[in-house]
């Protein structure tokens, strides 16, 4: 059976059907979660209640995205819920911006990669858990659980072009932040010059 | 000097590797005269090698746990289509008080497992059990996906809705809930008595109560188990005279908001260990433009938000009610208890 037909069977209350979904994806929902929350202990709450969610709401999935892009989406929404809890009890009220603990389970370099840009490889993951919840969630969609923009574009309810501008959007802010810490050599606007269009090159 | 803007989209496109040929090649020859753009390629594929891909393996116990709680939770109905009650209009407005204070502080609860017993144990007083929920029959059981489904959503009907101007109004004479049935009623008299905002993921939720008058109570919560505190919020306020913006369309403005608590208050509850720690109004706040969308709204002229946070359709007419606190781009889905 394909995952959409199990889906079929598993929103008819076939219980094995679900627990075979389960066991296809649970590796890409708990790796979204982890990637999204940056704990282990929230990405296992966001985890089972993404596939509590779908459980739940399977009979009223309609199919049109497939199943897979559908639970994505369950869980992008539980990450970010679980991110706001997080934020709200430290206090911030807004729901974006803000620096989040992220610390991947396989981020460690090897000497080999700590020796090829490994400081890097540290600087990116920690410059992601300071973007706004909405471009981490669409870099870490495309970035590091692969999925094509159609299929962010399906996970996230967005049409294409918004898919593919947010992504050239959050690469761009995401520049920003590693320059601004001193990760890359580029050429990095002033606030002015952001303001006046075009400016100078920095000195 | 900043890499062009145009060239930056080119450029993650060509990371993605979604990038046509054409635009390829002007890519390049831009690049090889515009020393910003190449900085910003460079650095942006040295930033695209250095993620760390791969799959992070769930671990053992996840799905056991998360079988062990399907196997107790029951799935939901299909969405119901929200019917116009104009016969039952006036008995309905006059039972209102009654569902406010009755249905709505415990309706779904039982969604959310870990939730409910968290408010059963902390108001043991005020909830009563939720088995006489449709859903909350079966569990486990094949039968209970089986529900019926529902007849196509009605078609919303020519409401014969006044214009603003000719509507209920707040200081005016008649409440609307007295007025016989056929005068012109209040757009708010048509919505369904309850909102929710949630994610359908979290254990978390906004309820919204409305009244026929454009007034709302309503509550959020937030449980975060383990943590030993539960958010609340509970709230009132006032939406201001509906004004159409289309066939499908209405504003309103809040025109008051009150909370019970000034958030931040801390009560200890010993009986329960919890903290409960007074919130702020998840989904109304910074609120003041609110357009109501009505069934039949064309879902591709809804934002985005809207969309994503009620799980409407991306496409075809929307099937249910909503509120969209434009402000803040968070959306509501109205049903009725």
């Amino acid at each position: 059976m394909t995952p959409d037909e199990l889906a079929r069977a598993a929103a008819k209350g076939d219980i094995d059907a679900f627990e075979t979904l389960l066991g296809l994806y649970q590796n890409k929902v708990y790796g979204l979660a982890l990637r999204m929350c940056g704990s282990e202990e929230d990405a296992w709450d966001v985890a089972q209640e993404a596939f509590l969610a779908a459980w739940r709401a399977l009979p009223g999935f309609r199919g049109e995205s497939g199943f897979s892009t559908w639970l994505y989406r369950l869980t992008a929404n539980a990450a970010i819920d679980c991110l706001r809890r997080e934020k709200k009890r430290r206090g911030e009220l807004s729901i974006e911006g803000g620096e989040l603990p992220l610390s991947l389970p396989d981020a460690g370099p090897s000497p080999q990669e700590a020796a090829e840009g490994g400081e890097l490889r540290a600087a990116v993951n920690a410059a992601l858990a300071r973007l706004t919840d909405q471009h981490r969630t669409v870099l870490i969609l495309r970035e590091l659980q692969e999925l094509s923009y159609e299929e962010i574009a399906g996970a996230l309810s967005l049409d294409l072009g918004t898919v593919k501008s947010r992504i050239s959007r959050a690469r761009k802010a995401l520049r920003k932040i590693l320059l601004e810490d001193g990760n890359l050599s580029g050429y990095l606007p002033s606030k002015d010059t952001e303001q006046s269009g075009r400016g100078a090159r920095r000195p | 000097m900043r890499p062009c803007e145009e060239y930056e989209d080119l450029i993650s496109a060509f990371i993605d590797g979604v990038l046509p040929e054409a635009d390829r090649e002007r890519l390049m020859e831009h690049m090889a005269s515009c020393p910003a753009c190449q900085a910003y390629f460079d650095d942006q594929v040295a930033i695209h090698d250095a993620f760390v891909r791969g799959e992070a393996p769930a671990p053992e116990r996840l799905a056991s746990a998360v079988m062990a709680q399907v196997c107790s939770t029951p799935q939901r109905a299909k969405r119901k289509p929200i019917l116009l009650r104009w016969q039952s209009y006036a008995a309905l407005a006059a039972c209102c008080a009654l569902v406010v204070l009755g249905l709505w502080r415990f309706r779904n609860w039982q969604e959310e497992r870990k939730w409910e017993m968290l408010i059963e144990n902390f108001h043991q007083d005020i909830f009563v059990t939720t088995a006489d929920e449709p859903e909350a029959g079966l569990r486990c059981a094949p039968e209970a996906a089986s529900v019926p489904e529902d007849e196509a959503p009605a078609a919303p009907e020519a409401y014969a809705l006044p214009t603003p101007a000719a509507g209920v109004r707040k200081d005016g004479a008649e409440p609307a809930q007295e007025e016989p049935a056929g005068e012109p009623v209040s757009l708010f008299a048509t919505l369904p008595e309850c909102f929710l905002f949630s994610s359908g993921a979290g254990a978390w939720r906004t309820e919204l109560h409305l009244n026929t008058d454009g007034s709302f109570e309503g509550e959020y919560a937030d449980s975060n188990m383990g943590s030993g505190e539960l958010l609340y919020c509970n709230f009132s306020g006032q939406f201001s005279e509906p004004v159409q913006v289309d066939e499908f369309v209405w504003s309103v403005t809040v025109e008051a908001l009150e909370l019970e608590d000034t958030p931040g208050e801390t009560t200890y509850v010993k009986a329960d260990n919890l903290n409960r720690i007074a919130s702020t109004p998840y989904g109304l706040e910074n609120a003041k433009e609110v357009l109501i969308y009505l069934p039949g709204a064309a879902a591709e002229d809804l934002p985005e938000m809207f969309r994503s946070w009620t799980h409407a359709p991306s496409e075809g007419a929307l099937d249910f009610y909503g509120l969209y606190n434009v402000e803040e781009a968070l959306g509501f889905s109205g049903y009725d208890p």
